[in-house]
């Protein structure tokens, strides 16, 4: 058991709705995940399997029709879910930050990228416009953008993504945040920026001491730079373990399916294995495991119970009835 | 250090060349433009312009035709038409400017309310903007200004009544667009309050089709403005309102043209020339139209 001190953020059995006109989506339907102080946690799924909708819930900012039903969020002893929105603007941006995915549309175009610097600091702190601006020069340092001087006087549009996403990542931890969520940041990014965004995160986490729960349907990328990850299948956690584990020995026939699929260099082979059908409609939900209608080895009742997350091993946890 | 300001400065006139060659290559926009000048200037120096008193009656000069004396001729008391055009020009000016404003400032408000907030605050402001653009406005303004009571400052209170639900509507539809962008989420993980992104993203991002409606329901307010005057519900005689002007020369058309005629050229000239800007902004703001 880890002492509880060391967990920055828990969440417990955390289930959000959205109460569409044609029925309720369970985009994410009990979820339980622990990060710990300085640790980097990964949240790997498919599209629509509620990875950024987690991220949303965690930041207060899921909006209607969209809907927390139950579960709790603890940030730092203190849960989150119980907070006024006035308490949560003084958390947000401050203690915990967030980076987003399309940096382009992160930056507002009608204003210089100083403007929006310098905002960014005063929200949160009374500090003069000089103040604000040594504070924002300085952060555009730290993430390796040359030429800050300058660069406070541009727009949006006038940068590269690269250079954008830097900006970003300088305005989410201007106020060094305990917490970052970073939902998939170097998606929009050519491969050798993203390698880049990624060492730059690393670094500044280092730095600032700074936890992170990476968002990703890469595996590539969350290898890289988490310690821990998540597998989330429609809405519902999978497989919790470190990331030698998950690569060396997975055992859930989900992350078993997603590994199968990357290809290997050295194979010698024509096709990739891939995953039977899709993703179930989050509407209208069988009672059995998420996962079942697609799996190799489904036995009678995984159709009728939803298998709990369970640890198989000190640290790795897994929702599958065939490992117990 | 000085490079820097040179840059900065080099930037800033590339930017207003750019403004300049856009409007350069906008003729019609540029005769808007003169037009308004124009009549601006008219409105500040109406005292100097007018050769005559707008009000005072002189019945031996009565609908003498136009000859160097009286520029438009003179209508049936006597009085200049020129120096009552000039003199109208105030009124005409006056009435768009202020409907525009209050229209502006309250259906901006309530469009950003509905569009911000959503739900049941949207529902409400929606239904009621629904209930007022459900009558023809020439109508509806015509039946408050009855209610009201047959006076200028009645006329304008019932047009911006009237006209404020455009407003709203262009404004909620412009918040619902600038909303779902992430630099509003972005800064709401910042930590911003809604009264900052509304004041500090959203508005910011959505002046530029609010101006252009702005300028092209000018000139639409005054047609209206002139209209209401012309079925006497607008200024009271003797005030020298165009439409007023216009309804009182049309029991002399058969032998006064010059009565009812230069006051409706002054109410075209003047539509004429905010349409043109209007059109010519929107063409510079919309990359889309631009050639």
């Amino acid at each position: 058991m880890i002492p509880s001190d060391d967990l920055l953020i828990v969440g417990n059995d955390l289930k959000i709705y959205f109460y569409t006109y044609d029925g309720v989506a369970k985009a994410v339907d009990g979820i339980n995940f622990t990060v710990k102080r300085g640790e980097s946690f990964g949240l790997i799924g498919e599209t629509g399997c509620g990875k950024s909708v987690t991220a949303m819930a965690i930041m207060g900012l899921i909006d209607h029709p969209g809907k927390i039903v139950s579960g709790e969020i603890i940030y730092q002893g203190e849960n989150l879910l119980e907070k006024s929105e006035k308490e949560m603007q003084k958390i947000r941006g401050k203690s915990m930050s967030m980076i987003f995915q399309d940096p382009m549309s992160c930056l507002d175009p009608v204003f210089t990228i100083g403007h929006q610097m310098i905002e960014s600091v005063r929200i949160h702190q009374k500090v003069g416009e000089k103040e604000a601006m040594k504070q924002a020069i300085h952060m555009i340092e730290e993430v390796q953008v040359p030429d800050p001087h300058n660069i406070m006087g541009r727009y949006a549009h006038e940068l590269s993504g690269g250079m954008q996403q830097r900006i970003v990542i300088a305005m989410a931890l201007i106020h060094h945040p305990q917490l970052v969520i970073a939902d998939e940041p170097t998606t929009a990014l050519d491969v050798t920026i993203q390698a880049q965004i990624l060492r730059l995160i690393r670094e500044l986490r280092l730095k600032f001491n700074t936890s992170m729960i990476l968002i990703s349907h890469d595996l590539g990328v969350v290898h890289k730079s988490c310690d821990r990850m998540g597998i989330l299948y429609a809405g519902n956690l999978m497989e919790i373990c470190d990331k030698q584990r998950l690569f060396s020995n997975p055992l859930h026939p989900y992350t078993k399916g997603l590994l199968g699929a990357i290809p290997k260099i050295k194979e010698d082979r024509e096709k990739l294995s891939v995953i039977r059908g899709s993703l179930p409609d989050i509407k209208n939900l069988a009672p059995g495991c998420r996962f079942e209608p697609r799996c190799t080895n489904s036995v009678s009742r995984c159709k009728k119970e939803k298998p709990p997350l369970s640890e198989i091993e000190p640290g790795h946890w897994v929702a599958c009835y065939h490992l117990n | 250090m000085l490079t820097d300001i040179e840059d900065k400065l080099s930037d800033r006139l590339k930017r207003l060349n750019y403004f300049l060659f856009l409007i350069r290559k906008n003729p019609l926009m540029i005769v808007g433009l003169v037009i308004i000048f124009g009549l601006i200037l008219v409105t500040v120096f109406a005292v100097q312009i007018a050769t005559y008193d707008p009000i005072k009656i002189n019945p031996p000069e009565r609908l003498k035709p136009p000859n160097l004396k009286y520029l438009f001729g003179t209508d049936d008391l006597g009085r200049d038409i020129f120096s009552r055009i000039v003199y109208g020009t105030r009124i005409t000016l006056r009435m768009g400017m202020t409907v525009i404003t209050a229209a502006l400032v309250i259906g901006s408000f309530l469009g950003v309310l509905a569009g911000f907030f959503g739900g049941i605050v949207d529902e409400i402001i929606m239904r009621i903007t629904d209930v007022f653009m459900s009558y023809p406005y020439l109508v509806l303004a015509m039946v408050l200004t009855v209610a009201l009571g047959p006076s200028i400052q009645n006329a304008i209170l019932a047009m911006a009544i009237v006209w404020w639900p455009t407003y709203a509507r262009l404004m909620r539809s412009e918040v619902l667009r600038i909303k779902e962008n992430y630099y509003v989420k972005a800064s709401q993980g910042f930590g911003a309050s809604d009264s900052f992104i509304i004041l500090g993203h959203i508005l910011p991002n959505s002046w530029v089709p609010v101006l252009v409606q702005c300028t092209l329901d000018f000139g639409r307010v005054i047609m209206y403005g002139a209209s209401l005057s012309f079925i006497g519900l607008g200024p009271q005689p003797p005030a020298p309102e165009w439409g007023a002007m216009i309804n009182a020369g049309r029991f002399f058309i058969e032998n006064a043209w010059w009565y009812s005629t230069f006051p409706g050229l002054a109410i075209m000239v003047t539509i004429l020339g905010f349409n043109l800007l209007g059109d010519g902004l929107r063409d510079i703001f919309d990359p889309r139209l631009r050639r």
